[in-house]
């Protein structure tokens, strides 16, 4: 129950954060994707289905306040989340760079799914140098970002509260 | 069965809400209506907590906005007073070459008018004592400037030069008590000799008592004591003493030059053969018509 109340409260900081705060931020080329971080550190602590369940809820609200298609977002969190989780699963990832490392292969999965959105589902025309570089810049943010959050969420969620969620 | 779905739990939960996804991603695509059950939900939520960030950012933002900005009008204002500082001294600095143009300018024009060898010089010093009204100039035997010429500037007579050395000369001013000069009063033609007073200023004395003069009239040189070229302004009467029963009258004379503004003057050489004007037309004959 705490997890799910601090993965919420975070949800909601993270979307008021990108949605508010950093557009304030000035000579700021692009906002972090905190979310997606949010998804990769479910990936990497929460095995579990409701760490599923959090990084599609993640991807839901980002898409209530991206403007995106509904369903955009939520494919792109519970891949990344899937992909993260089924690498953790095989890989030790318990070191600050493997996090980063995960982050990097979150926001991938994100900037992958995305075009292959707007090259497949999308029936706008599409400035792909724009897409390209937003979706970049907000992936290199939140890998700059990460290790800070990472800290935040290791200091609310000890170590055995998120071994508890994940069995 | 069970034991599997309970031992890939996360991946089929992962996977069902996949296709949840997909699901919703595929018919908000293809419909123009908008999808999305829990939005409300989420926009409720999110949106108070939102505006509410939003205010502490926006007042904070301001008030560094104002904090910058106030630095910035600081330095601004700064800036701006050294930038008057330089044009106020940029300005004197026109202004006296402004003024040193057109004294020298008259200086010219005096140079041009006079008979003999002139020589331009500057007042670099006052007498040091107080009794005595001398000034140093900075031409001397070199120049040409010799013992005995006499001194002007544009306004008038100055003086005349009593010593000189190779290089500067001291100039006995016309308020001196030892100085002298003779003059010619310009509206009665009334002949006197000016001579410097102790307290200051001038007085014109040896007229006949028979002469007309009045307060205003002007006073220049008659050439005829062999040191200053005729014509040249000394001054106007300012107050008249007449004493009953004497020969000549006396009358106070305001020098025309001002001894305590002299910077530029002329060392003209001493006349030859000067004849008195009977009628000089253009020489104003009172201060009022000078000033005119």
């Amino acid at each position: 129950m705490r997890s799910v109340l601090i993965f919420a409260v975070a949800g909601v900081l993270a979307v008021v954060v990108q949605t508010t705060l950093v557009q304030r931020v000035p000579f700021l080329p692009a906002a972090p994707d905190l979310i997606v971080t949010l998804c990769v550190y479910l990936g990497l602590h929460y095995h579990s289905a409701g760490g599923a369940v959090g990084a599609f809820l993640l991807g839901y609200l980002l898409d209530t306040f991206s403007g995106a298609v509904p369903g955009l977002h939520c494919v792109t969190m519970t891949l990344a989340f899937g992909m993260v989780y089924l690498v953790s699963k095989r890989l030790w990832m318990e070191n600050p760079m493997s996090n980063i490392a995960a982050v990097a292969l979150g926001s991938a999965v994100k900037i992958v799914t995305v075009v292959l959105y707007f090259a497949v589902g999308s029936t706008r025309a599409v400035n792909w140098w724009f897409v390209l570089r937003t979706l970049t810049l907000e992936a290199l943010l939140a890998l700059v970002c990460a290790p800070a959050v990472f800290a935040a969420l290791d200091s609310y969620l000890p170590r055995s509260a998120r071994q508890h969620a994940a069995e | 069965m069970l034991n599997l779905l309970r031992r890939y739990s996360v991946l089929f939960t992962t996977g069902t809400l996949l296709v949840v996804s997909l699901a919703l991603l595929v018919t908000n695509t293809r419909t123009s209506r908008r999808i999305d059950p829990l939005g409300v939900v989420f926009l409720e939520i999110i949106t108070p907590i939102s505006h509410l960030l939003s205010t502490v950012s926006s007042t904070m933002i301001g008030t560094w906005q104002t904090y910058v900005d106030l630095v910035g009008v600081r330095q601004e204002r700064e800036w701006l007073r050294r930038r008057v500082r330089e044009l106020e001294s940029q300005a004197e600095r026109v202004a006296t070459v402004a003024s040193q143009n057109a004294r020298l300018q008259a200086l010219l024009d005096l140079r041009e008018g006079m008979p003999g060898q002139s020589v331009a010089a500057r007042i670099t010093g006052i007498d040091a004592s107080g009794l005595f009204r001398t000034a140093t100039a900075n031409k001397g035997e070199r120049d040409g400037v010799q013992k005995g010429m006499a001194v002007v500037s544009p306004a008038g007579v100055v003086g005349r030069v009593v010593s000189t050395s190779p290089n500067a000369a001291r100039v006995l001013l016309l308020e001196d008590p030892s100085s002298g000069v003779d003059v010619l009063v310009q509206r009665s033609r009334a002949r006197g000799i000016v001579e410097g007073s102790l307290h200051g200023g001038c007085q014109l004395k040896y007229v006949k008592h028979r002469e007309d003069l009045r307060v205003g009239d002007l006073v220049a040189t008659s050439g005829l004591d062999g040191i200053f070229p005729r014509g040249v302004v000394v001054g106007a009467i300012s107050r008249l003493s007449r004493e009953e029963g004497g020969l000549f009258q006396t009358a106070e004379v305001e020098p025309a030059v001002d001894f305590n503004k002299l910077e530029e003057v002329m060392v003209v050489e001493a006349p030859e053969n000067e004849v008195p004007p009977e009628a000089s037309p253009e020489v104003p004959t009172t201060a009022e018509q000078q000033g005119g």
